[in-house]
């Protein structure tokens, strides 16, 4: 675990007493080092949520963004920057409802970015509302006889939509937690990285106990094919079990190959190569 | 020899009235004559009504005609709106199938342009554009070189139902019509090409941008020419996620650029908030179309006032600007990058449709000047440091050397740290905020024309400018005096228009939305002892000069 002299250190972390992102933080920062990343050589992207704090604790640079957007933006910032390492981080709400739009474009764009998503099945910040990864009819603060709606399954989303890599993780097991991490950070494409976590404050139904009894381990060795990754998922769903490792990996060009962007943008102020192009498509002269 | 000529070209949507218009201004142009033109199109992309007016001048012009001398139609629905627009003498084109007995007009010549286009196996607009460019006297040579360029596949076909239009013009015996040029050559764009132009010159290396009628086409002029000059350019999902990568391409170092009409604005509103509050650098395009809601898609208006000026909730320093003439849309272009880097604000181009999607002639242009405030920082200490990104006048981005850059949506501190601190709140707000007090006081290319000691003020905005200079210069030769005043910089609200307004008597506000938006923006700007007329019009068409000779005449407003 995190030793307090470590160079992502920025602030002692807050969360209430037993909160999975302890566990999400310290095993990420530890990623981090051993795979020798430098804080100026990061980029962490993040929305809104209890999840999120990270980026006020962790010392790289970091774009605190708006909810739901986390994705536009750590896009932006690795279609202009390849040389950057870009984490987006975002809890269930973030990820899975407010910004599901953009979790579908982004991977089948395969944005070469690792998307980490804490999920502990509820809306935490703004005090135990359902979450979309909130379980079907279970009751909850605002749905005393059961939440009526079916939980978004965003491992086989993202499968569907192009995703490179998708693996999932709970905060039981941190050395496996690291490995995930690392794994997803080596990988080069888009990388969800769900992390089944727990809520003591809102959502204290949900224990590590409860979810240890689900978990399916399937290794961090993924040579599934596609085809292979969705059974794996949909047997899992089926079974009420939660499968925890790298469960899909492939190389694929990403978005910045296709675009012929692989390097640093500089912006030439001003660029005079205009002149030439308004000459030729419009006959018009630009006087310097 | 003429000054000036107009010409609209009428039917549906599909017959090619885009394409004809297109040579006909091309070769005007190549003669040294002013163009403008203005055309109106139906969101169905076959079968709908649509137009196209044409004013041939010597001179500069860039409002839409008062009346049209030449109508070229090219099936029955070109006759639609004729006793409104058409000038008394007013000749009409049209097809001898058509059946004309119930035109107000006299001077109809019918030729077989459907009959012909058959047989020739060629388009009918061809035969019509042949028929044209006999009558103003276009050259031969060059409408022929402007096919050939436009589309090769088609080359031979419409040759030949170019040739057989010209024929039939020199057998009808009809004069030809031909106004006078003071030579030269004069280049033909929209102002779309030119706010793409203007982007690529600021160095904008990074375009987001979701489809939307009347902003696709700066769209995919910049999705052309971004990735010629090593840039990236992208098509989103939403507009959602086209302002807010932006936001995180300019934040990491590149300027950055979105496009949108009114509903993508809407859109957009949280993420111009963001970028306000976060100090990243911005620049967004909104092509104002006729709202609310989806509105009239394909129309004029300048409805976006408000929006523009009030994108988003909380206090956001944000500049708004609103080009005054086709050329402002490049040099505007141009500064709003640097604009939104030295004031760490959102910067809003107000556009109208009529100028970003019709074409028109321009002589040259002369390039602003242009800085920018992207440096490359390095930290000279031995650890890693958190720059002091709201202190600091730069705009450094990662990969810095030992630095970090923080920025963020929360309230933060000068290093983008978060807080919770109401006092830091209210010390960032003003930081935030004072900074534009400098723009207020020196807004950008401010501007008065007219009579300066004029006590009859015009304010205007857009496009409306050229209508109301050329109703002005007519009116005052009877010896009215008028100062117009063209608002271009919206947002932070100049200071001098109360200075200029001190001895106004009366103060005409133009512009073309329901409610009087502009009006209402400056209305604490305008004294108290001051007659206040809004002219408005909102039809969806661009405003021309009549509309103010009218009000003027009347005294109504």
């Amino acid at each position: 675990m995190g030793q307090a002299s470590s160079v992502f250190d920025r602030s002692k972390p807050k969360w209430c007493p037993g909160c999975g992102n302890f566990v999400v933080y310290s095993c990420l920062k530890d990623a981090l080092e051993e795979l020798g990343y430098r804080p100026e050589e990061i980029v962490v992207v993040c929305g809104i949520g209890c999840a999120t704090f990270i980026w006020s604790y962790l010392n790289t640079n970091s774009l605190k963004a708006l909810h739901g957007r986390v994705l536009p933006a750590a896009t932006g910032v690795k279609l202009v920057k390849p040389s950057l390492k870009v984490l987006a981080v975002s809890g269930d709400g973030d990820a899975y409802s407010i910004g599901c739009g953009h979790l579908t474009h982004t991977a089948r764009r395969n944005i070469d970015l690792t998307y980490i998503v804490i999920d502990n099945g509820i809306f935490g910040n703004t005090r135990g509302q359902p979450s979309p990864t909130t379980p079907y009819l279970s009751p909850t603060k605002i749905s005393p006889r059961g939440w009526p709606e079916k939980p978004v399954d965003p491992l086989l989303l993202v499968a569907v939509s192009g995703a490179t890599f998708i693996a999932q993780g709970y905060v039981g097991n941190p050395s496996s937690l690291r490995e995930i991490f690392k794994k997803a950070l080596k990988h080069r494409g888009f990388s969800l990285v769900n992390i089944v976590s727990v809520c003591p404050t809102f959502n204290p139904k949900r224990t590590i106990t409860t979810i240890k009894e689900k978990i399916l381990d399937v290794g961090l060795d993924s040579q599934r094919d596609l085809d292979e990754a969705v059974k794996l998922l949909l047997e899992a769903r089926k079974a009420g079990r939660i499968p925890v490792g790298v469960i899909y990996s492939r190389d694929e060009p990403t978005y910045n190959d296709l675009l012929n962007a692989n390097s640093d943008q500089k912006s030439i102020v001003p660029d005079l190569r205009v002149l030439e192009i308004a000459l030729r498509e419009f006959g018009l002269e630009i006087e310097c | 020899m003429l000054e000036e000529v107009s010409i609209r070209i009428a039917g549906l949507t599909g017959l090619g009235v885009e394409f004809t218009t297109e040579v006909i201004v091309d070769a005007c142009a190549k003669r040294g004559l002013h163009v403008y033109t203005y055309r109106f199109f139906p969101t169905i992309v076959r079968g709908g009504y649509t137009f196209s007016d044409i004013r041939i001048s010597c001179r500069k012009t860039s409002s839409p005609p008062d009346e049209i001398n030449i109508l070229g139609a090219l099936s029955k629905e070109g006759l639609r709106d004729v006793d409104k627009i058409l000038s008394k003498d007013a000749l009409i084109i049209i097809d001898e199938e058509v059946d004309v007995s119930q035109s107000v007009c006299k001077h109809v010549i019918q030729i077989p342009i459907g009959k012909l286009s058959r047989e020739l196996k060629t388009r009918m607009n061809m035969i019509l554009l042949g028929f044209l460019s006999g009558l103003l006297n276009l050259d031969f040579e060059v409408v022929t070189e402007i096919l050939r360029k436009k589309k090769i596949s088609e080359f031979e076909s419409n040759l030949r139902g170019l040739k057989k239009g010209i024929r039939i013009f020199e057998e009808s015996g009809l004069e030809k019509i031909v106004v006078k040029s003071y030579g030269g050559v004069k280049s033909v764009i929209r102002g779309s090409d030119l706010v793409a132009l203007g982007a690529l010159y600021a160095g904008c290396k990074f375009f987001a941008g979701y489809p939307i009628t009347p902003a696709t086409s700066i769209m995919e002029a910049l999705m052309n020419w971004i990735p010629e000059l090593g840039g990236v350019a992208v098509q989103v999902e939403d507009e959602l996620a086209a302002i807010n990568m932006v936001i995180g391409a300019s934040y990491a170092g590149a300027r950055a650029m979105t496009v949108t009409s009114g509903p993508g604005f809407s859109l957009m509103a949280e993420g111009i908030g963001f970028a306000g509050m976060a100090g990243i650098p911005v620049v967004i395009v909104d092509v104002q179309r006729v709202g609310p809601s989806t509105g009239l898609p394909t129309a004029h208006e300048q409805s976006d006032i408000d929006i523009a000026t009030h994108p988003s909730h909380g206090d956001i320093p944000r500049i708004v600007l609103a080009p005054s003439t086709i050329e402002e849309y490049y040099t505007f272009t141009v500064k709003s990058f640097q604009l939104s880097e030295k004031y760490r604000a959102p910067v809003i181009l107000l556009l109208d449709q009529s100028y970003t999607l019709n074409y028109q002639t321009i002589d040259k242009i002369r390039n602003p000047e242009v800085y920018s405030y992207r440096v490359s920082i390095e930290s000279s200490g031995d650890s890693i440091e958190v720059y002091p990104y709201y202190d600091s006048e730069w705009v450094p981005s990662p990969p810095s050397k030992r630095l970090l850059i923080v920025a963020s949506s929360v309230e933060h501190d000068y290093r983008g740290f978060s807080v919770q601190d109401g006092e830091i709140h209210a010390s960032m707000s003003d930081k935030r905020l004072g900074k534009l007090r400098e723009l207020e006081e020196n807004p950008v290319d401010w501007e008065v024309v007219g009579d300066v000691d004029g006590r009859e003020v015009f304010i205007t905005i857009g496009c409306c400018r050229a209508a109301v200079e050329e109703a002005c210069s007519r009116l005052s030769k009877n010896g009215r005096r008028f100062k117009h005043i063209p608002l271009k910089q919206l947002w932070p609200i100049p200071r001098k228009l109360r200075e200029e307004l001190r001895e106004a008597e009366v103060v005409y506000v133009v512009e073309q939305n329901a409610s009087g938006q502009v009006l209402r923006l400056i209305s604490k700007e305008i004294p108290e002892n001051c007659i206040v007329k809004s002219v408005r019009r909102y039809d969806g068409q661009p405003l021309r000069s009549r509309d103010i000779v009218e009000v003027l005449r009347d005294g109504s407003g």
